[in-house]
């Protein structure tokens, strides 16, 4: 007897989702929610990895051509080849801005570095003042 | 600030039996705790953070002595500013609470109430036992639960209003959520008023996300209440629900509860779109498979029939209680593979069919990267390799549960191109042990002939042959063995063999061996090599994990391999192995292992420790282990304000850190 609750309940829960079968092959898809916005990481690691992706990545014209397939090899390097020729000033524009990105971004890189540095020392004086501050306001009121 | 119970006891010497319960969270644990060990008449609560007045004890003893039929008597609780927090509670015909001040009207002085907030009340003992512990379901609002049974065990209620208690930190009863009392309203309908379920849905004030995120909670409330009389009441929710257009919230509902009250186990179903292809990442999805098929109802959906006791014979693995379905793809038909990339905005998704069926399970794992598939079962599991494509139309990575990567190189490629946070690393199961033998002066690589050459079979010979050339008589009986899978017409593995044949006899290339073969080449080989992403740019050419390496490792080869991509992880430089940058680093770390006899057995010895990480115990404790926490958390149909509704989990891949 005890067994028969447990039974028509999932006797219930089978029936109602039977009769859901048919709404459910029916009902649209919820659309796909947004992507959320990319975490961003600061740190100079991060960018360094970053810059190095970029170095790797900018001269878009010195990709190998050379194919390894068995027949359609010779021609298919031949083809890359020509193509390579017919776009070579298109490409070369790309390379030379590409280039041009990597210079600035690692100009900026640097003058980053160099101003995160300056806030460094700068907070450790700030720090030593106020510590030093705090030790002779006990005088000064005294005094 | 002194404790209320150090300031009560000299007020009311002899009266108190104070008890400090240091390490109780909640009402419930602390009733639950000091019960057993009271024989007073009446047990006072007190709330963390509230300090009643000196006569509030004694008025309420003095309340609770004067009527027999009270069970419990409560104090108004004021905030710092003043102002009323908590009081007396009134059952409203909406099944909404409302204070008695709210509720408004009634003669002042002691009055009769449906609940007492657990911030500064006293009971009588005998009350507090016959009613029973409070519901930890009702998660912030058990007084409301527990008021509702004194009175249906004939016990009443008392509010003294000329009484109180003060919040002296800011952690007084200042009123929960509105959502909370929502939920708590719904579980309160389905306990004790269950004819009325529905009506409270239809009024209720939560959000569908809310509402559909506690909804298996109050149906399971309400079926283990009262299973024979609730069916009515669950049909009647539903239809509900239903007409509202909710029908897929309202099956992700039901099947939870399935598995909640346990009619049956979890499903999972596993798609891949490339399962009828033998491949590393389809081993390590039917290796996941093998080992949940006996705690969930596993099966796997693909586009063309494959015959499972076929794969696992591939792959050497029992799946015979795993299932398979087929899913038609008319949209790739007469293409001999699936390129989502072919898949643009301006088209209609055709993996919508996988979503949908995706629905019939309770997980879904979507297992090799297919990245336009939209998950709409309750979990889901996106394992990645590697990020191959950039996140354009249809994307939908980011709309599962879980993301797991199977390697580190792989997460930090899935936060760079996809900016999504993979849950946890779970790394491939190598189990390729073969017997120990005789270590002979071979240098081993093992990887595919990739007809594009990314495995960079040529350089190695190229290496190799310098070697020779630098140092004739260190590696003069060395030989380098390059063992691999081919495509048929294979123009590389031609160069290859050319190019082998050129340095004489000591360069021997083995296609497609037998995995006997292979097993005895990592047996007799003292050295391995694997320069994958040497000279690269692009970081889906440099290998994202290295299971090759593992295998060498497994068998007491020293590695020698590229600096980069998952072999970092492998391998620990100058301990378990050498990691060069360049083929002239190559042949210093190898002749350094060439010249040292001692240094290339002690690299051996400390790759075969190490390899015992990447071994098929840790991956299935792993993978197991992410698959019950899913589980658990699925199947709990306890109280709501578990983090229901947008449930994402993040799996703690502590066991890896230490590298």
């Amino acid at each position: 007897m005890d067994a028969e609750p447990v039974t028509a309940e999932e006797a219930l829960l089978d029936r109602i989702r039977e009769r859901l079968r048919s709404p459910l092959a029916e009902a649209p898809i919820t659309p796909i929610p947004p992507r959320p916005d990319p975490p961003l990481d600061g740190s100079p690691e991060a960018l360094d990895a970053e810059l190095a992706v970029m170095a790797a990545a900018a001269d878009v014209a010195g990709v190998p051509l050379r194919s390894y397939r068995k027949v359609l090899g010779r021609p298919l390097t031949f083809a890359r080849k020509l193509v390579q020729k017919l776009v070579r000033g298109t490409v070369e524009q790309q390379v030379s801005y590409n280039a041009a990105n990597h210079r600035l971004v690692r100009a900026l890189r640097r003058e980053l570095q160099v101003v995160r540095d300056a806030q460094d020392v700068l907070r450790r004086r700030c720090d030593a003042l106020e510590a030093e501050l705090e030790r002779v306001r006990p005088k000064a009121g005294a005094g | 600030m002194s404790s209320p119970v150090r300031r009560l006891v000299p007020i009311h010497p002899g009266e108190i039996d104070a008890g400090r319960l240091s390490t109780i969270d909640t009402t419930l644990d602390a009733l639950s705790s000091a019960l057993p060990r009271v024989h007073a008449d009446y047990v006072a609560v007190l709330e963390r953070g509230v300090l009643p007045d000196p006569r509030w004890l004694s008025q309420l003893v003095a309340v609770l002595a004067a009527d027999r039929e009270l069970g419990g008597a409560g104090a108004t609780l004021v905030g710092r500013d003043g102002r009323i927090l908590a009081s007396g509670l009134v059952l409203s015909p909406d099944l909404r609470w409302r204070s008695v001040q709210d509720a408004g009207g009634g003669p002042p002085g002691v009055r009769e109430v449906d609940a007492l907030p657990f911030s500064a009340a006293l009971f009588r003992r005998r009350c507090l036992q016959e009613v029973g512990e409070l519901d930890p379901d009702f998660a912030g609002g058990e007084e409301l639960d527990f008021g509702q049974r004194c009175r249906a065990a004939g016990w009443k209620l008392a509010y003294v209003p000329d009484t109180a208690a003060r919040a002296t930190a800011g952690d007084g009863d200042a009123g929960p959520v509105e959502a909370s009392h929502e939920r708590n309203r719904l579980l309160f309908a389905a306990k004790h008023f269950p004819r009325r379920l529905a009506d409270a849905i239809r009024t209720s004030r939560l959000s569908p996300p809310e509402l559909f995120g506690c909804l298996a909670s109050v149906l399971a409330k309400l079926l283990r209440g009262a299973p024979r009389s609730a069916g009515p009441v669950v049909e009647e929710v539903c239809e509900l629900l239903a007409g509202k257009g909710q029908v897929r919230a309202l099956d992700e509902v039901l099947k939870r509860l399935q598995v909640g009250l346990g009619h049956r186990r979890p499903s999972i179903g596993i798609y891949d779109h490339a399962l009828h292809v033998v491949g590393g990442g389809q081993k390590y999805m039917a290796m996941i498979a093998a080992v949940l098929q006996d705690d969930f109802e596993v099966t796997f959906l693909a586009h063309e029939p494959v015959d499972l006791s076929q794969l696992g014979a591939w792959y050497g693995l029992d799946l015979s209680r795993c299932r398979f379905r087929l899913i038609p793809m008319p949209f790739y038909r007469g293409r001999s593979w699936i390129d989502s990339a072919l898949v643009t905005s301006d088209v209609e998704n055709p993996f919508d069919a996988v979503a949908r069926a995706s629905a019939d399970y309770d997980v879904f794992v979507n297992a090799n990267m297919l990245e336009k598939v939209r998950p709409l079962a309750p979990l889901s599991v996106f394992f990645c390799h590697f990020p191959d494509v950039l996140p354009r139309a249809y994307f939908a990575a980011h709309a599962y549960t879980v993301l797991v990567a199977s390697s580190e190189y792989g997460r930090n490629w899935v936060r760079r191109r996809w900016g999504l946070e993979p849950s946890m690393v779970l790394y491939p199961a190598i189990d390729v042990r073969g017997p120990q033998l005789p270590k002979e002066r071979i240098i081993l690589s093992v990887a595919r002939f990739e007809p594009g050459g990314s495995k960079k079979q040529l350089e190695m010979i190229d290496a190799f042959t310098a070697l020779r050339a630098h140092a004739p008589d260190r590696f003069g009986t060395w030989r380098l063995v390059l063992v691999g899978g081919s495509l048929p017409d294979n123009g590389y593995l031609d160069g290859v063999r050319r190019a082998a044949s050129r340095g004489s006899d000591s360069i021997e290339v083995r296609a497609n061996v037998s995995f006997d073969e292979l097993r005895d080449w990592y047996g007799r080989s003292a050295i391995f090599w694997h320069a994958c992403g040497i000279g690269e740019r692009d970081p889906q050419l440099i290998e994202h994990f290295g299971m090759t390496t593992v295998e060498a490792m497994q068998n007491g080869c020293a590695p020698v391999v590229f600096d980069g991509g998952g072999q970092r992880e492998i391998v620990e430089h100058g301990t378990s192995g050498f990691r060069f940058g360049s083929l002239e680093e190559l042949c210093a770390w190898t002749m350094r292992l060439v010249e040292d006899d001692a240094l290339r057995g002690r690299v051996q010895a400390a790759a075969r420790t190490r390899s015992a990480r990447f071994g098929r115990a840790a991956f299935e404790t792993r993978a197991r282990s992410l698959f019950q926490l899913l589980r658990r958390e699925y199947s709990t149909l306890g109280a709501p304000d578990r983090g229901e509704g947008g449930r994402r989990f993040r799996v703690d891949s502590q066991p890896h850190r230490d590298r």
